[in-house]
């Protein structure tokens, strides 16, 4: 077998996991960004409506 | 009178009847019972014993003999040969333990939902004789078809999916990077135990073991089940336990740390009002997260999966019952056997080891390193935004999930300093934010060793 400085190992892995968190997070701030502007723009009068009656639903 | 005498004459017919069935019954069994014994008789040569040959028997059965005189060749839950230590006072110190626990869940309100049935599963699971968490015994069964499948923090995860309200991530998602940013924990934990393993000899660590203990620093149980389960089953005791009871010292660990990072003026920042975020927005997220996690970390999807399911069941806004069911009746159920079965791992073999003492010096390593991560992460980000889109850096701390303690933490430190300033709903973000961070890292690092 061969030898495995595990110290240096932990330290790649350290990279790769911050690395992955990190673009998986932004990745998600830039599409949840991009998502919030298109329901906005096109979405946002309907479910103005939506939400009322739903609202009017828990009530009754 | 005549009433009376028939009800009587009633009765006695009733009576009469059902004692001759029973008592046909008891024929029965006593004849089974005597060709039983007969047979007995037979197989193993019985013969009569003197009742101080009986009371001898019984006593060698009882807990105070096992305690007191160990024996060779008695096995534990594993299969493996117990020593006599761990027989006897090993015993006594693991109770001792669980009582610790009792103490902390029922006079220090420590996570009690978790601490005590851990403490009462580890209770059980050190009694003599009875082999409660063998793999007949009732802990056992339970562990096997709940823990050491991935099975229970799975469902946890469904619940706290259907618990978490993601709206104000929503509202302002760049602070998901904070949640991202305290992950520094687990993974500056996972060097720091290979570190002490290589350079000071006293723990000996595998990749796997410290990758275990690392994500203790997620602040997330379920996700330090998960994988502790998955890499290295033998700590999962230890694990558990030292997660959970730093998610209770929350309160304790973290504001020293946030103080000592950040300047007064820093912790008076006032964040703008967060935006109304509308259902639809709320619906499509769980979607969103998914998809993103299907196409970058399909190994994370156990856990992103069961969370994402249960905000949808939440937000979808139609399955009240369900999304009700999983916060609440299905959640409460699988504590109580998650509990029980984590606690039954709590065995003087497993747990009175050097490597515990590690692993409680490793958690708090993780937990202190993430809430330094999130707090510098806020403070690097403010150096790039205008003056209008300052972050309060405490808020960063809530970046170890631990939701909600850690956002509640956040506020209340920030309002040493400024009564008026209430980060609360600011604090959410980040925090449920790290629930998703804590769940990528433990993908990526499933994903090494798979």
């Amino acid at each position: 077998m061969e030898e495995v400085n595990l110290v240096a190992e932990a330290l790649k892995f350290m990279f790769l996991g911050m690395g992955i968190v990190f673009s998986f997070l932004i990745l998600l701030v830039y599409i949840l960004q991009m998502q919030a502007k298109i329901i906005q723009k096109y979405f946002y009068p309907m479910e103005q409506s939506k939400s009322a009656t739903s609202q009017n639903n828990t009530k009754g | 009178m005549r009433n009376k005498t028939i009800l009587s004459i009633f009765v006695f017919v009733l009576l009469l009847l059902f004692g001759t069935t029973s008592s046909a019954n008891t024929i029965v069994e006593e004849s089974n019972e005597t060709t039983q014994e007969t047979q007995i008789i037979q197989n193993n040569g019985y013969h009569s014993k003197t009742i101080l040959e009986l009371l001898e028997s019984f006593y060698n059965k009882t807990g105070i003999n096992a305690i007191i005189n160990p024996k060779d060749g008695v096995l534990d839950s594993h299969g493996h040969e117990m020593s006599h230590f761990t027989q006897g006072y090993g015993r006594i110190i693991m109770i001792l333990v669980s009582l610790v626990l009792f103490y902390l869940a029922i006079k220090k309100n420590f996570e009690p939902l978790l601490l005590l049935p851990i403490g009462f599963g580890g209770l059980l699971a050190n009694i003599p004789i009875a082999n409660i968490a063998g793999p007949d015994g009732f802990l056992g069964i339970i562990y096997g078809f709940g823990i050491s499948t991935g099975l229970f923090p799975l469902i946890i995860f469904m619940g706290v999916g259907a618990m978490i309200d993601f709206g104000p991530l929503l509202a302002n998602p760049k602070t998901a990077i904070l949640g991202g940013a305290a992950q520094l924990g687990i993974f500056g934990a996972l060097v720091g135990a290979i570190m002490l393993s290589e350079y000071t000899g006293i723990f000996t660590f595998t990749l796997e073991q410290a990758s275990a203990i690392a994500i203790i620093g997620g602040a997330d149980g379920p996700t330090s089940i998960f994988i502790a389960n998955a890499l290295a089953p033998e700590l999962l005791g230890a694990v558990a336990v030292a997660a959970y009871s730093y998610m209770a010292l929350v309160p304790v660990i973290q504001p020293p740390i946030m103080r000592a990072l950040t300047t007064v003026e820093e912790r008076k920042i006032r964040m703008p009002a967060l935006r109304k975020v509308s259902q639809l927005e709320k619906i499509i997220f769980p979607l969103t997260v998914l998809i993103v996690t299907i196409l970058v970390l399909p190994d994370a999807t156990p856990l992103i999966g069961a969370l994402c399911f249960g905000n949808f069941a939440r937000e979808s806004g139609v399955v009240g019952r369900l999304s009700d069911t999983m916060q609440n009746a299905l959640i409460n159920i699988v504590t109580i056997m998650l509990g029980l079965a984590v606690g039954s791992k709590l065995a003087a073999e497993q747990f009175l080891v050097t490597e515990t003492l590690g692993i409680l010096i490793i958690g708090l390593v993780a937990f202190s390193l993430g809430t330094a991560g999130g707090v510098i992460m806020a403070k690097i980000m403010n150096k790039f935004s205008s003056k209008e889109n300052q972050i309060n850096p405490l808020i960063g701390a809530a970046g170890v999930s631990a939701v909600p303690m850690s956002a509640r933490v956040a506020t209340k430190v920030g309002q040493e300093a400024d009564p008026s300033n209430i980060l609360l709903m600011h604090a959410m973000g980040p925090n449920v934010a790290g629930v998703i961070g804590s769940a990528v890292a433990a993908g990526v690092l499933l994903s090494i060793f798979k």
